[in-house]
């Protein structure tokens, strides 16, 4: 088992990275919501890739891998309330363009 | 246009990431005990997150979003696999690509967006700024890692070998876990789930 700790790091900042931009760039709702599943994986990938560092040097703990459960969960429950949010949205505005909330209501 | 910047875009992406990739065996931070087949494997599975990602961001329509956020899911739970974290890898196998997936899926369906409301949102120049800005935060990011990678280099004698070829995130310590030392965490997640539940029921319902 090949085990390439740059190359895990390396790709967790990268799908931060895709992610962040993603997040700025895009003006479709969804889009964006999709960039900040890509934001918490990349983090969620960092944190099991030093957990695993971790094992190797000897502790037998597992705690990262809880944080990642934990993140996990907390993910699922921001996207449940976006996606009601984004609902609303095209309820409220018929579009899902970010553009259109520009005011608080209609 | 439009089409001519997208081109142009997702060629620029691969090749930052092949050549990333490329330079990635000068890293400390690898350790080789098996073939070179895994190797191969690993670095497969990260080319496929990442070009997962890179088909969110650059997608026209969401749906085609979907599917790269689903490629990008089962490429990372292959790359849990590998670091040994199993469990962390089926719960990111049926509550990403089986709830979050399945969700968007819905929602994009049922917003029946226009099709003349999708475009492509590259064309404005100061989001081009923004794509910059960010490429310069990622090289620094990648160098605080080398940094890293050179100052907390595993030494081969450090290693603890059984713990290289085991399973060390398996269900069973991480249940033991969950319900001994993080019980409480455990519990707040489960109110944290009730409250969304609440929460997204009132906020998406027809108010008259």
């Amino acid at each position: 088992m090949a085990i390439d700790y740059g190359l895990y790091l390396i790709v967790a900042v990268m799908l931060f990275i895709i992610g962040a931009i993603g997040f700025i760039i895009r003006r479709n709702l969804l889009i964006v919501l999709m960039s900040l599943e890509l934001m918490f994986n990349g983090a969620n990938l960092a944190i099991v890739t030093f957990n695993k560092i971790w094992l190797l040097k000897g502790s037998s703990q597992l705690d990262g891998h809880i944080f990642v459960l934990v993140n996990i969960a907390t993910a699922t429950v921001e996207l449940a309330i976006g996606l009601a949010i984004a609902v609303l949205v095209y309820r409220t505005f018929s579009t899902t363009k970010t553009d259109a909330l520009d005011k608080l209501k209609k | 246009m439009k089409r001519v910047a997208y081109v142009v875009v997702t060629i620029s992406i691969l090749l930052v990431v092949t050549t990333v990739l490329s330079k990635i065996s000068d890293f400390g931070l690898s350790i080789h005990t098996g073939s070179i087949l895994s190797r191969i494997v690993s670095v497969a599975l990260s080319l496929i997150s990442i070009l997962g990602g890179v088909i969110v961001v650059i997608s026209l329509s969401p749906m085609r979003g979907v599917l790269g956020l689903l490629i990008t899911i089962l490429g990372l739970s292959g790359l849990y696999i590998q670091l040994s974290a199993t469990f962390v890898s089926m719960v990111q196998l049926i509550l990403y690509a089986g709830a979050v997936v399945v969700l968007f899926v819905f929602i994009t369906m049922m917003l029946r967006i226009n099709t003349e409301e999708v475009e492509f949102d590259l064309v404005l120049p100061s989001r081009y700024f923004t794509a910059v800005l960010f490429g310069i935060v990622f090289v620094f990011i990648v160098s605080g890692i080398m940094k890293f990678v050179s100052t907390v280099e595993i030494k081969e004698g450090e290693i603890i070998q059984s713990e290289l070829e085991s399973f060390s995130g398996t269900p069973v310590q991480i249940g033991r876990l969950l319900t001994g030392d993080f019980a409480l965490i455990f519990e707040v997640m489960s109110i944290l789930l009730l409250i969304a539940i609440i929460g997204g029921a009132s906020i998406a319902r027809k108010k008259d």
